[in-house]
């Protein structure tokens, strides 16, 4: 790791520690395995200030590898990072043996030769890592195949942009995994109700066309 | 403007425009406004309501500026002046559109 990654650790060391201590408590870990982590946790802190369009990384294969129960979904807080001296570039690749992973990781120092590698070799029970976008990406797909661009970037972005505004915040924060889940429920939840209330008065006009039509039919 | 000429304005649409007069002159976040209803609007449907209110021209609204680890940018809503004077005279009969018919 570059100097400038371990100085993003030292401004972050409360953060790290924390992360650190919450792996501890779920994955036995002997110094070398922890050291990774803080490297890996140090990239992380770091990707948060990407722009996250280049954050679709499954880069988590690693932690997974020892911890199972960490959620796959964790992935896309990785990816490279960009135009940022110092802060490091990680990448990852998990080959599949049978219905077990090994997963193998890298950390780099942008700028600098040296390289941290860390090989898991370990076979836990089969994980499989996948890319991620962000949360309500999909959300917007969907709308932007149905709505009108006006109402995509009235209605629909603005709600994808609060729902991501405190999801992220309440990662930040190291909201657990249960405290994300409900953002995902609840903003879920609340896109419906948006594509209702768009569709409302068009469902509306469609009900007084057919009900014209039976009286004239009838 | 006689009474019975003004127009409609639904009452989670005269909140809006009530916290965005306060307000004037700085640009809210739809967030912001759900906040400081205490509770009378939704997060869900916010963005419904002022997307009626600026298609009447009551209100304008402009995204945020492009930061780095933002993947959607937030919008910004501010009162327009015919927004502003709408809700003043609407304010001074006696609030919104609701109470209109019952003063009629």
């Amino acid at each position: 790791m570059s100097d400038d990654c371990r100085s993003t650790e030292k401004s972050g060391a409360d953060w790290l520690e924390l992360e650190l201590e919450r792996l501890q408590y779920r994955v036995p870990m002997d110094s070398a395995d922890a050291d990774w982590v803080v490297q890996q946790l140090t990239a992380r802190r770091a990707s948060y200030q990407a722009p996250f369009a280049t954050q679709s990384f499954p880069i988590m294969a690693e932690v997974l590898a020892q911890d199972p129960m960490l959620d796959p979904n964790e992935s896309f807080f990785f990816g490279p990072q960009t135009g940022r001296p110092g802060q490091g570039t990680v990448t990852s690749n998990a080959t599949e043996e049978s219905d077990k992973v090994a997963a193998t990781g890298q950390v780099t120092g942008k700028g600098v030769d040296e390289k941290a590698t860390y090989d898991a070799n370990v076979a836990v029970d089969k994980v499989t890592a996948k890319i991620e976008l962000p949360p309500g990406s999909n959300m917007l797909t969907v709308a932007r195949q149905i709505f009108s661009t006006e109402q995509v970037e009235e209605v629909f972005e603005p709600l994808v942009a609060d729902y991501q505004y405190e999801y992220f915040k309440e990662m930040h924060r190291g909201a657990d995994r249960r405290t994300l889940a409900a953002f995902d429920r609840q903003y879920g939840l609340r896109y419906v109700w948006a594509i209702v209330r768009e569709l409302g008065p068009v469902i509306w006009r469609v009900i007084v066309a057919i009900g014209v039509a039976l009286k004239i039919a009838g | 403007m006689a009474t019975n000429d003004l127009p409609n304005l639904p009452k989670k649409e005269f909140l809006i425009m009530g916290l965005l007069v306060a307000n004037a002159g700085k640009r809210m976040y739809g967030l912001e406004l759900v906040e400081k209803s205490n509770g009378e609007l939704k997060k869900g449907t916010i963005y419904v309501t002022l997307a009626r209110l600026k298609s009447k021209g009551y209100v304008t609204s402009e995204r945020e500026e492009e930061k780095p680890g933002i993947a959607t940018p937030r919008r910004l809503y501010k009162v327009t002046g015919e927004g502003a004077k709408v809700f003043r005279a609407l304010e001074r009969v006696g609030g919104a559109a609701w109470l209109k018919e019952a003063m009629a």
